[in-house]
């Protein structure tokens, strides 16, 4: 009996356990899972090639049943919605117009049968402010139909239709300026700024007698206009002027109304539109082998030297042509040619007060620019010809820019007793023609520093001689005068005693 | 009690009086800072002998070498240090110091210095018992800062306006009395090749002094010769002293009385390693009675009036022909002097 109790016991405890952990494991549905799969894969063995059909029949009736049209109305008004729900845009947003419809609006035809229905006003009947006429007329008001744009029958004459004058514009100008960048007045509704509503004697019933007045009426450092637009200001009194706007409008570069790039431009204001007209210095710009950093990678292109409207300064310059160089090789600018560092050219010519000519004397013989390309050259330090960068240079065969100026006898000669020829000699010892010929003929900037030097005859302080700056230690004497460099001793020359050198 | 004291006396005073002696023996009254004795002194026959006086009674000190260059330095109260630089001659130099007193020599010391030579082979080695010392070290240094400035003053790249300037020209500016002087050398520009570096050869020597010179000293003289290098690296034959690098063994990198820094004339300096050609037995022996010349008289292939010798033919560095010749063929090198 006990043995009996004690086993049913042990069976009910065994099964109870065995139903908790069934379900608590969900042992059934892992094992109909595992059976299905079990059987999944008996069957694709068995039945291998019919694997992958699909039983998925649309008939073509079916199909027409299908609702597009509904469909895709739905859809819209989902998208709509969803519009709706984003913020509101600040810029009216631009309006599709087809080419047709612009040139429509360059010759708005006006729509005479509403206006015949309206009271038509005589010319001669206009108020005394309109007379005596003048050239150019705006279409409604030469048909007299002042009722397109004012209240007919009121107290105040003049009474505006609309509240807003330029939505009595855009009803038949129907082309809103949405480009990516307004002329103020233009975003502003303003178009009374600068167009008057009645006559004018300009063409495009402007508010002033030629278009460069009518922007010069803001844009002018005098202006009492407003402050950005005087910021902007031009001015015009000065002597030299970009061509394009003396000889016919600032609408030549400027839109007045709208335009893609800043500046109301039609191109890119910092070198595409310069190179637009300019197609000279656009070669030179792009082709040639090496570029000025000024231009090629600068931030404002042209205009980091050029101010196109007008300046004190030749060329459009912004500054004098020295200074405008030296706005940036102030310090140690890094060449575009080699990746090396080219010197402070402002504290060079600071320290050293003997320049050379050129630089002394800019308006006579060209400042850097008498040199140096701006633009870009074929030639190293983009300079206007061919020069050497070497030491030792044979300048035979060889067009050295240096001799554009200075005569070639200077160095040819050998013996010579010309003070205009050269004074550097050792009696009549040509002693430029001992320096320069033969197989190590040195080249000119072996002695002469090009920019400016403390001595005279622009001769170095130091010359570079493989990386070593070796001082000349140039003497200057009334007839001669002395070198001690690293290439020989001490020699002395003198004109009128000669010291016997080379010979 | 007294006799005692007597006999410790007796004991200590034979031991005294020997004290007395070698204190006397050992008595510095002269000290010589530099050179060691039997030292080696490379390349430039300079050496600078510093002596400082110790004893009181020290009026002056007096120098002189073998080759009878004299100086004399009166004592001063203030001044520890005196020194003087010496040009020596190839082999054994002695050289004496004498300290005196009212013209009587008080102690006299000799000290011996070995120069050797590059390219002379009786000389190339110093004997055994010479030992190579260095001067610029810092403890040595510390000698001479009290007179002179120790430090470099040379801006890397730019050469001194005025040499004199130079904190090596004081002591160092014999080294370019001579007829030609090297560039960097006579502009000072020590460090430039002075780096404190060292080559293969001399790894050793690394920490030993201030301003070691690599050896070989070739990548340094290619620094500034660049144009060397483009025009040898890709020819037929090299001459091994520029094969290796050591362009300091026949060229004296500071100044020489010879052209192009030579350290002797053109056909000594060959001869020296190339005997077998001294004799004059050299080239178209069999042909003719007289030999072809190697030396004493004119080089008809040069317009100036140089004389001939074995680099009128020869290339001492490279050549693209068989013997080192200067052109490309014999026939070509011939035909330079004997046109016709």
């Amino acid at each position: 009996m006990n043995k009996n109790v004690i086993q049913t016991v042990f069976l009910v405890l065994f099964m109870g356990s065995g139903i908790y952990f069934y379900q608590a494991y969900n042992v059934g549905e892992k094992l109909d899972r595992l059976v299905a799969i079990m059987g999944n894969i008996a069957h694709n063995l068995q039945h291998a090639k019919h694997a992958y059909e699909i039983d998925i029949n649309i008939s073509d009736d079916e199909l027409n049943e299908i609702n597009i049209t509904k469909i895709s109305k739905e859809m819209k008004s989902s998208l709509d919605k969803k519009k709706e729900k984003a913020p509101p845009v600040v810029r009216s947003a631009p309006i599709a117009i087809e080419a047709d419809e612009i040139r429509e609006e360059e010759h708005p035809v006006h729509n005479k049968a509403r206006a015949v229905k309206a009271k038509l006003v005589r010319l001669e009947d206009l108020p005394a402010k309109f007379k005596p006429l003048k050239k150019y007329l705006h279409e409604p008001f030469k048909m007299g139909a002042c009722q397109i744009c004012h209240v007919a029958n009121t107290n105040k004459p003049g009474d505006l239709v609309r509240k807003n004058i330029h939505e009595i514009c855009y009803e038949c100008h129907k082309t809103r300026y949405t480009k990516k960048f307004d002329h103020k007045p233009v975003k502003e509704g303003k178009c009374m700024d600068c167009h008057d509503p009645h006559q004018s004697d300009t063409k495009r019933l402007l508010k002033a007698d030629s278009v460069n007045n009518l922007c010069l009426k803001c844009h002018d450092k005098k202006s009492t206009f407003k402050d950005r637009a005087r910021k902007q200001f031009i001015n015009m009194k000065l002597p030299v002027k970009h061509k394009p706007i003396v000889k016919k409008s600032c609408l030549e570069c400027h839109d007045a109304h709208t335009a893609d790039h800043k500046m109301l431009l039609n191109l890119d204001a910092k070198m595409d539109l310069c190179l637009d007209c300019h197609d000279d210095i656009k070669e030179q710009i792009h082709d040639s082998k090496f570029k000025h950093g000024g231009v090629n990678n600068s931030k404002r292109r042209c205009l980091e030297c050029h101010n196109p409207h007008a300046t004190k300064h030749k060329k459009l310059l912004k500054k004098d042509q020295i200074s405008m160089c030296l706005t940036c090789h102030d310090k140690e600018v890094k060449s575009d040619e080699d990746g090396g560092m080219l010197m402070n050219m402002k504290k060079h010519l600071k320290e050293n007060p003997n320049w050379h000519g050129p630089i002394k004397d800019v308006a006579k013989e060209g400042g850097c620019v008498a040199c140096h390309d701006p633009h870009g050259s074929n030639n190293f330090s983009i300079l206007r010809k061919s020069f050497t960068k070497n030491f030792y240079d044979n300048f035979e065969n060889k067009e050295f820019f240096c001799f554009k100026c200075h005569e070639q006898k200077k160095v040819v000669e050998q013996y010579t007793i010309n003070d205009k020829i050269t004074k550097f000699r050792d009696g009549d010892v040509n002693l430029h023609y001992l320096h320069v010929n033969d197989r190590k003929g040195r080249s000119c900037r072996a002695c002469h520093d090009e920019h400016a030097s403390k001595y005279k005859h622009l001769i170095r302080d130091y010359t570079d001689f493989n990386g070593v700056k070796f001082p000349l230690r140039y003497i200057n004497a009334e007839d001669g005068g002395s070198c001690a460099p690293a290439c020989h001793k001490k020699f002395e020359y003198d004109r009128i005693n000669p010291k016997g050198i080379g010979r | 009690m007294k006799c005692r004291q007597f006999s410790i006396m007796r004991a200590l005073f034979p031991g005294a009086l020997l004290f007395a002696v070698v204190l006397h023996a050992m008595d510095p009254v002269l000290e010589i800072t530099q050179p060691k004795h039997k030292a080696v002194v490379h390349d430039e026959a300079l050496v600078t002998v510093v002596v400082a006086p110790q004893h009181e009674g020290v009026h002056s000190v007096m120098m002189t070498s073998d080759t009878n260059e004299t100086v004399t330095f009166n004592i001063k109260s203030t001044q520890s240090h005196y020194c003087h630089t010496f040009t020596l001659h190839l082999g054994e130099n002695n050289i004496s110091i004498f300290a005196l007193r009212d013209g009587n020599v008080m102690k006299a010391l000799t000290r011996q210095i070995f120069v050797t030579s590059k390219v002379d082979k009786a000389y190339r080695y110093a004997p055994k018992q010479y030992q190579r010392s260095f001067f610029h070290t810092d403890a040595q240094e510390k000698v001479c800062s009290k007179c002179h400035n120790m430090s470099v003053n040379e801006t890397p790249g730019v050469a001194f306006e005025d040499v004199s300037k130079s904190n090596c020209f004081a002591c160092h500016v014999k080294i370019n009395f001579k007829k030609y002087a090297h560039a960097p050398s006579v502009n000072w520009l020590c460090t430039r090749c002075h780096s404190g570096k060292a080559g293969d050869f001399n790894e050793d020597d690394v920490n030993r002094t201030k301003f070691l010179v690599p050896d070989p000293i070739g990548p340094v003289c290619l620094k500034c010769h660049e144009k060397k290098k483009k025009l040898w690296k890709n020819k037929r034959y090299h001459h091994e002293p520029a094969d290796s690098g050591r362009c300091n063994k026949c060229h004296n990198p500071h100044a020489s009385n010879n052209f192009n820094y030579l350290r002797k004339p053109v056909w000594e300096l060959c001869t020296g390693c190339h005997k077998d050609k001294v004799d004059g037995a050299h080239v178209v022996k069999t042909f003719g009675r007289t030999m072809h010349p190697t030396h004493k008289v004119k080089d008809p292939s040069r317009k100036d009036n140089r004389e001939l010798n074995c680099v009128s033919c020869h290339n001492p560095h490279v050549s693209n022909a068989p013997f080192m010749l200067q052109s490309d063929s014999l026939m070509s090198l011939c035909s330079r002097c004997h046109k016709k």
